[in-house]
């Protein structure tokens, strides 16, 4: 053991450039994918714990979507024999500021009789609220959690300002609370208040957002869902609550979908890198392999000694990335539980104790078991090593000069076709894999095919290039793999932002927007105005037309879809012919489809119509035509879909309908946003200024005029890309060592026929000239190919793989120019990165090169 | 094969293929060395020499005909075998010295009986008398590149000899030496070999090196020719 030992010790520390590399890449890709799956499943856990806590005091959740059940709703409930107590609550989100400050912040308020949820009021030493009676003699009191009132320096006695539908409202600070049990299934920004005084402030008269139900002892559990359902309708929903956690998971799958790709396509990049300086390792150190076998050193014990000379790195560098991974994952869970809030409106504590320590280590013990996997081929190639290599005089002579079949040029030309025919998107792997595998041998048996055609300048670079084919193909890897990766990450990149562009880019929109917080990008559900201050803002002379909208949450079949439900705009409103004409409707014309929502479909007892988001076309297997039934607190109705649109902003589908229908059925006067048209002569600013100085004191609304939410847009899907940027440099990164580390191997071999060439009157400048041109003869072909290839292959990969994975639909589009830059910026870095190589070529000492070895 | 025989070949032919042709290199060769006999090799370039060499040392095996490496026929052996023998009881000094880049001196000699399975200290010990043996004592943690061309072939031989070997087998040892140096490799090898009682086979060009052999055998396209 202590053999082995003293070889791995020896042999990583000669070789100090690779092996660093080597560390350092897997040990931030363990760590990078150790954070990733640690916080996806903390994130679960944290609920689920919060969730089980819960549990003790509550076996079942009744809920009716967003808009609330009607207040009789726990009467009934309380009648049930099997009932033992149920307990009120009301839940939203809403932006307050500091009494005397601007600056404003988002917390989840709820409502809850505090006498009676045992959470709150339980045993003396689990209360939340010392004295729930003392503190509901004041009803403009709230509890926050102690880290809401270090973050926003809130003390007991400290007011601050809540926008509600009826404008600005003061309410002081009466205790800070830990945040436990109850508390902590609403995350850390959490306020509790009284639920009347809740209900009078966010005009919930007569609704109650959720009932928790205690049974009683030997209260069948299924058999009190059936009871509850039967009276208060099927629209209801009445789950454990465990059934929460499943909802969270299916919330959070995009994201974590997204996260874990992103850590999978960075743990491949390094694989590869791993793969190739193995390659290049066998070749480098083929002599050192043949003197051990010629010393007696047999097959199995050499391959065990490079094995665990690449195993001990594997272990420590992913033992290293896996306590990172665990270390870090505290910091970034930070940072990943504010995405989930401004992303999902889903604030969720990650408690250290759900961090799972075994997972990061688990991942560390795949990544070993992936890296020896990978360098078995090399292992097996090194114990193929004849002892008879140490006698070799010639470095040279040691490597293969066999050259590379054609067969997967006949088999890419064979699967291309694949890439442009209608077939199920899994045969897309088929020219996916052959491509990546072929790609080197096209570029190969180009050179040598074309090579007697160059200029003179470019002959000689072009020989040397083809003259060590394994080499060749060993660095026509790493490019053309890196480049054909970094060219598809790209494209898929910018068909995403041109898909999302055009959503809120190439649309006619109404001039303004009037919201409560000012943020229309949010996809969470918006701290509603009242509809009555529409008529208001109708007075202003100005304004040309004034449509509220309704941005919700209804189930379906265990989904909780997007509803968006608009204002009727009438046909002589010139700049705003329908809310609708602003919607990428891709299954009917934007006209028709948007007037007969309102006149050739008129809402029915029972039906109504709606616009269907193709992500629920595609999840749930729908068509224009088809009709699906939804919930709402008057029972059953009937959608019927007359058009399909583009919405990439609802992960599980969205449903877009008129206002006056979701009013009708949903029984809800609120709206999340108000959109103005304004006279041609108007001047938008004074109109702003106007409503606002009107307005903003009574309802402290924000007025956002439309160029400003189209930049508040793209801004939003630059951010939500920036993080496939890191990827880009990833792929660059490896591509530059890969060709960086293989060239100066290269030089390192080519030491005498430099010399030789020095030796015959090659000036230094020409040296160096050679070598960089015999870089660009690899580099360009590499590029060319991968950029053709990438072409293909991000097409289908954007109009079918995504569809499959994520339900959306996205338009590819082309970006000749981003693409060219990219390729330009690459083929530099690259370029320079063949300088050092060159300039070691070309510092040869003529006579150390020509002396016998 | 004669009692005291350690080496007994017996019509060794042996080929590569260059291309679509196939070569033969050795066309037949017999050949008896004696215990603790000397014996050259030489003959031009392109003769054969090294592949006889590396037949003879075990590294390679004939395409046809038999040879027995102190009574073991190599032909039947498996790499296992192989190995051990190579290991045990033969040792090898290289034109190149090819000392292992990562290891010192003293590793690089200990390096045989380590990969035999042998303690690290029980080895090392060795290997610093036999350091001690080349003069090299003062230079055994150094690495090779911080050695002379000398020095490293000294070392070389101390790590040929460090597990007690019946035959050495030196290809050209003096071939990467200045001549001062290489008649001084050529002393402390002859010294260190008649000292141990092994055979020596040397492949060279040199013949004032061949002059201090007991025997001498001249290659020509494969064949034995005096």
């Amino acid at each position: 053991m202590r053999t082995f030992f003293l070889f791995i010790r020896r042999s990583l520390s000669s070789r100090k450039l690779p092996t660093a590399v080597l560390f350092l890449s897997l040990t931030l890709s363990v760590a990078l994918a150790g954070v990733v799956v640690l916080l996806s499943e903390a994130t679960v856990a944290s609920y689920q714990r919060s969730v089980e806590d819960l549990s003790s005091n509550t076996d079942l959740i009744v809920t009716l979507d967003e808009t609330g059940l009607p207040e009789s709703a726990l009467d009934e409930i309380l009648d049930l024999s099997e009932v033992d107590q149920a307990v009120p609550l009301i839940k939203l989100k809403i932006f307050f500021r500091r009494h005397g400050t601007q600056k404003k912040a988002i917390l989840t308020l709820a409502g809850i009789d505090l006498l009676n949820e045992a959470s709150v009021s339980g045993s003396n030493n689990r209360r939340v609220i010392p004295d729930p009676l003392e503190f509901m003699a004041n009803p403009r009191s709230l509890a926050v959690t102690n880290s809401l009132g270090e973050e926003e320096d809130l003390k007991v006695g400290s007011e601050i300002v809540i926008l509600t539908p009826e404008g600005e409202r003061t309410l002081s600070v009466g205790a800070l609370f830990e945040e436990k049990d109850f508390t902590d299934i609403f995350g850390s920004r959490l306020g509790i208040m009284d639920i009347e005084a809740a209900r009078l402030l966010f005009k919930r008269e007569g609704k109650i957002d959720q009932i928790n139900v205690k049974l009683k002892d030997k209260s069948k559990l299924m058999e009190t869902v059936g009871k509850i359902k039967l009276k208060l309708g099927d629209a209801v929903t009445v789950a454990p609550p465990s059934q929460l956690v499943n909802n969270l998971r299916s919330t959070l799958k995009p994201f974590q979908l997204i996260l874990q790709g992103m850590a999978i396509l960075a743990f491949l990049l390094v694989l590869y890198l791993v793969t190739n300086l193995g390659a290049i390792a066998i070749e480098e150190r083929r002599r050192e392999f043949g003197i051990m076998r010629a010393m007696g050193c047999p097959k199995l014990k050499l391959g065990l000694l490079v094995g665990s000379e690449y195993g001990f790195l594997a272990v420590t560098s992913a033992g290293l990335g896996a306590t990172i991974a665990l270390f870090a994952s505290p910091y970034f869970g930070k940072a990943l539980k504010r995405i989930l809030g401004v992303q999902y409106g889903t604030s969720i504590n990650i408690e250290a104790r759900s961090i799972d320590p075994v997972i990061p280590y688990v991942i560390a013990l795949v990544a070993v078991i992936l890296v020896l996997l990978t360098m078995a081929r090399s292992i097996f190639r090194i114990m193929d090593i004849s002892p008879t290599e140490a006698l070799s005089t010639v470095f040279e002579s040691s490597g293969s000069g066999k050259r590379p079949s054609r067969i997967p040029l006949y088999l890419l030309l064979a699967t291309l076709p694949v890439l442009f025919l209608e077939l199920h998107p899994m045969f897309l792997t088929i020219p996916l894999v052959v491509l990546i595998w072929a790609g080197p041998y096209v570029i190969y048996h180009g050179l040598v095919f074309f090579r007697n055609h160059f200029p003179p300048a470019f002959r000689l670079p072009a020989d040397y290039a083809v003259s060590r084919p394994d080499r060749l193909m060993t660095k026509l890897r790493g490019f053309f793999v890196g480049l054909l990766l970094l060219f598809v990450v790209h494209l898929v990149q910018s068909s995403f932002e041109m898909a999302l562009q055009s959503r809120f880019v190439n649309t006619s929109r109404p001039d303004m927007f009037v919201t409560a917080n000012g943020d229309l990008t949010s996809p969470f559900n918006l701290q509603p105005l009242h509809e009555a201050l529409q008529l208001e803002l109708a007075k202003i002379p100005e304004v040309t037309g004034v449509y509220g909208q309704r941005i919700t949450k209804v189930r379906f079949m265990d989904k909780m879809l997007t509803l968006r439900a608009f204002d009727e705009v009438p046909p002589d409103n010139k700049k705003l012919k329908s809310p609708y004409s602003h919607f990428d409707i891709v299954d009917r014309l934007a006209a028709d489809a948007g007037h007969d929502l309102y006149h050739k479909y008129p809402t029915g007892e029972r039906d109504i119509a709606v616009l269907a988001s193709e992500t629920l076309k595609n999840l749930f297997n729908l068509k224009t035509g088809d009709s699906f039934e939804l919930n709402s607190p008057k029972g059953k109705v009937t959608a019927r879909i007359v058009g399909v649109i583009r919405d990439l902003s609802a992960g599980s589908g969205a449903i877009y309908m008129d206002r006056k229908s979701y009013k009708a059925f949903w029984e809800d006067e609120l709206v999340s946003g108000i959109a103005l048209t304004l006279t041609p002569e108007a001047d938008e600013e004074l109109v702003k200024k106007k409503i606002e100085d009107q307005f903003s004191e009574s309802h402290g609304v924000v007025v956002t005029p439309d160029r400003k939410v189209r930049s508040d847009a793209m801004n939003v899907v630059t951010k939500g890309f920036s993080s496939l940027g890191i990827i880009e440099a990833l792929i660059l990164f490896v591509a530059l060592v890969n060709f960086a580390a293989t060239l100066l191997f290269e030089i390192k071999g080519r030491t005498r026929e430099y010399g030789t060439l020095r030796s015959i009157g090659m000036p230094k400048f020409r040296l160096l000239r050679m070598v960089l041109l015999e870089a660009v003869l690899l580099l360009g072909p590499a590029m060319v190919l991968a950029y053709l290839a990438s072409v293909p292959l991000s097409m289908r990969l954007i109009t079918s793989g995504i569809t499959i994975s994520l339900g959306w639909f996205i338009g590819f589009h082309f970006d000749p120019w981003g693409i060219l830059m990219l390729a330009g910026v690459s083929g530099v870095l690259i370029f320079l990165a063949a300088i050092l190589p060159a300039m070691k070529a070309s510092s040869v000492d003529v006579s150390e090169a020509m002396r016998a070895e | 094969m004669q009692a005291s025989a350690v080496i007994h070949a017996q019509n060794i032919r042996k080929g590569h293929s260059q291309g679509e042709k196939s070569v033969e290199i050795l066309r037949g060769i017999d050949l008896i060395i004696e215990a603790g006999e000397t014996v050259a090799i030489m003959g031009p370039s392109g003769a054969g020499k090294s592949t006889l060499l590396q037949i003879l040392g075990a590294l390679n095996l004939p395409d046809n005909g038999s040879v027995k490496i102190l009574g073991q026929d190599t032909t039947g052996l498996s790499d296992k075998d192989l190995s051990a023998l190579r290991r045990q009881r033969l040792g090898f000094i290289f034109q190149s010295f090819n000392l292992l880049p990562s290891l010192t001196a003293v590793e690089n000699v200990a390096w045989p009986l380590l990969l035999d399975g042998k303690k690290i200290p029980e080895s090392e010990t060795k290997a610093k008398a036999l350091l001690e043996r080349v003069g090299l004592a003062h230079r055994s943690h150094h690495r090779p590149s911080e050695l002379s061309g000398g020095e490293q072939q000294r070392v070389a031989i101390a790590r040929a000899l460090v597990a007690d070997p019946k035959l050495l087998f030196a290809d050209e040892p003096t071939g990467a030496l200045d001549s001062k140096t290489g008649a001084l490799v050529l002393d402390l090898l002859l010294d260190l070999k008649t000292s141990l009682g092994s055979s020596l086979v040397i492949v060279t060009h040199d013949h004032g090196v061949a002059k201090r052999c007991d025997r001498v055998i001249n290659l020509i396209d494969g064949r034995i020719v005096s």
